[in-house]
């Protein structure tokens, strides 16, 4: 059967590809400098983990000590990698579903620029011993009006770029862009301006409470929706189907806008902050399983019956997992949020962080490799290298993930926190206790270190442009030796 | 194609200028509510945290200037400086690190 080409096709195709040209230099320099800091934060990472289980490493470095090497472990994890990563798949999505070239491709190049300056900078200023303490806050506090100066850089584009769309029709991913569009500002500008600029002069307990709402507002409002904008995006791409459920999908959008705003101040149950906010908080969190499961039940019914496309594409494997990520997420997020788990892990070892990274590298990092995968071969017009470099990534970044949501996650946060609790315990043996969860979690990060050298390599081959010059998308076949013919 | 009747210079720039005002909102907005919240009555935390921190300071001031003064006691001893005494240990073989005890500590652990 001859396949008839028609004139609105072909136009579509040159479309689409003026719009991946018009994004190639952003585009790829969000995506390689994030991965450049993805792998700043996994060496911090590894550096802190180790210091939690043996604290003579480096200790006569006093600029990785534990404090600063944590701290900007995560600074550099959140606005180096996933802020970037984010921006990247951000401003090529809505081009793509808006269906319009970027017009200031120079601009945003260059406030991404900016944006890497300012981290590197502050990334020093905390290795220096300047950083301000606050979880996700991490940098000096001179940093964040800049950093809200180059997201509006970035950002703006993309607004603009909606409202001169063409075509009347809005994309489920186009929903949870802009909503991620707009409520990043919000968060980030008031949220700061509460703990960093107005906190002197008023109520320091309710800062950290303010400063709680603010992890789970960037995780829930700003990292998920973009996640599950491309989880949107390339799984019916990918499958060549369209998504199973609108209906579902609209469930899944509002009750995320409903639902998430209310989730975080459970983080500092028992403070002197207001009890409604504290239970609000953890209902929230629990609540949280409705929109997940709405994107999760979604994307898998679109996927179903298409096992073997989910296992050849790199870009759907990743997205899968990322998806699989967001249920887990929220299963052990409903877990640590109710106020009987509260008891054991709210001051222990790796309650938060373990879920933090659960939630930041297992659902939101996954998806956005997924989407890298997708991406990056449109816009440099090339192939990706290696099957092997993209197993290898898979695979190591699952069992890392896996090793520190059970290790410092789940099983180190409620050992450490029951022998805290137990009072005929001494301390001591609270710490004896701990130590096999530490060399887990950091087993964990060595993974996860591993599996982005391979990432990071690739990727960066890519942006050199010496991809493979094929029509045919690297698939993660597995050939089975054929046997001779008896 | 569909045409984009949507896309003119106009709405750019509205755009544009509509998201950066929506910026100064989000701004005002927090400005406004501080202004609300916030009241004139002094909490006794803070005012407890001025004469602590004026506590602390006139200690740091003292031991500062204490720590770097020479003096005879009158007692046969004089005062030094730390790193003086420290210098010395360390030539006399007095702070090389601790080790490691064959002795078992006893405790007890559920």
């Amino acid at each position: 059967m001859a396949f008839e080409i028609t004139s609105q096709q072909v136009a579509d195709k040159v479309l689409r590809a003026k719009i991946d040209r018009s994004l190639r230099h952003p585009v790829m320099f969000l995506f390689t400098s994030g991965a450049a800091w993805l792998a700043v934060s996994l060496v911090l990472g590894v550096i802190a983990s180790v210091k939690s289980h043996s604290p003579g490493f480096l200790g006569d470095c006093s600029l990785f000590n534990y404090g600063r090497a944590f701290q900007a472990h995560m600074a550099t994890f959140i606005y180096g990698w996933g802020a970037q990563a984010a921006f990247g798949a951000i401003i090529w999505l809505m081009a793509r579903l808006s269906r319009q070239e970027s017009k200031k491709s120079g601009v945003i190049l260059a406030v991404g620029h900016i944006w890497n300056l300012v981290i590197s900078v502050g990334t020093l200023a905390i290795l220096l011993g300047g950083g301000s303490g606050k979880a996700w806050m991490y940098f000096p506090s001179w940093v964040w009006p800049v950093l809200l100066a180059c997201y509006f850089g970035i950002g703006i584009w993309s607004v603009i770029a909606f409202r001169v769309r063409r075509g009347g029709h809005v994309y489920i991913a186009q929903w949870y862009l802009m909503a991620a569009l707009f409520w990043f500002p919000w968060i980030f500008m008031s949220s700061n301006l509460f703990v960093n600029t107005f906190a002197d002069a008023g109520n320091g307990v309710m800062a950290a409470g303010i400063n709680a709402w603010f992890r789970s507002a960037v995780l829930f409002l700003f990292f998920t929706p973009v996640a599950i904008a491309s989880a949107y995006y390339i799984t019916p791409k990918v499958t060549g189907r369209p998504v199973y459920s609108y209906k579902l999908a609209l469930l899944g959008f509002w009750s995320l806008a409903i639902i998430a705003p209310w989730a975080g101040m459970q983080k500092v149950m028992g403070a002197p902050v207001p009890a409604f906010l504290q239970f609000l908080g953890a209902g929230a969190a629990v609540l949280f399983i409705i929109p997940a499961l709405c994107v999760t039940v979604n994307i898998l019914k679109t996927t179903s019956g298409k096992t073997s496309t989910v296992a050849h594409s790199p870009s759907l494997r990743f997205t899968i997992a990322g998806v699989i990520g967001l249920l887990c997420t929220t299963v052990v997020g409903g877990i640590l949020a109710l106020p009987s788990a509260l008891k054991f892990t709210q001051f222990a070892f790796g309650g938060t962080y373990g879920y933090e990274i659960l939630a930041l590298y297992g659902f939101f990092s996954m998806t956005m490799f997924g989407a890298i995968y997708f991406i990056v071969p449109r816009v440099t017009n090339r192939e990706w290298i290696s099957t092997g470099f993209i197993r290898q990534h898979f695979w190591l970044s699952l069992y890392g993930v896996v090793f520190i949501t059970l290790f410092c996650g789940i099983l180190g946060a409620f050992m450490h926190g029951y022998s805290l609790e137990t009072l005929s315990v001494p301390g001591e043996s609270a710490q004896d206790r701990l130590l096999a969860y530490t060399v887990g979690t950091t087993v964990g990060w060595v993974f996860i270190a591993l599996a982005n050298v391979f990432f990071c390599l690739h990727l960066f081959f890519m942006w050199l442009r010496l991809g493979r010059r094929s029509s045919h998308p690297t698939l993660l076949e597995h050939h089975e030796p054929t046997l001779p013919a008896a | 194609m569909e045409s984009s009747l949507r896309d003119t210079p106009l709405r750019r720039f509205n755009t544009f200028w509509w998201g950066l005002a929506l910026f100064l909102v989000f701004a005002i907005a927090a400005v406004l509510v501080n202004k609300v919240v916030a009241t004139d009555v002094v909490d006794a935390e803070t005012e407890a945290g001025k004469v602590r921190t004026e506590t602390f300071n006139k200690i740091s001031t003292a031991q500062e200037a204490e720590l770097n003064t020479y003096k005879d006691n009158g007692d046969g001893t004089v005062q030094v400086k730390p790193e003086d005494v420290f210098g010395l240990g360390k030539e006399m073989g007095l702070l090389n690190g601790p080790k490691a005890s064959d002795r078992k500590h006893n405790k007890q652990f559920d």
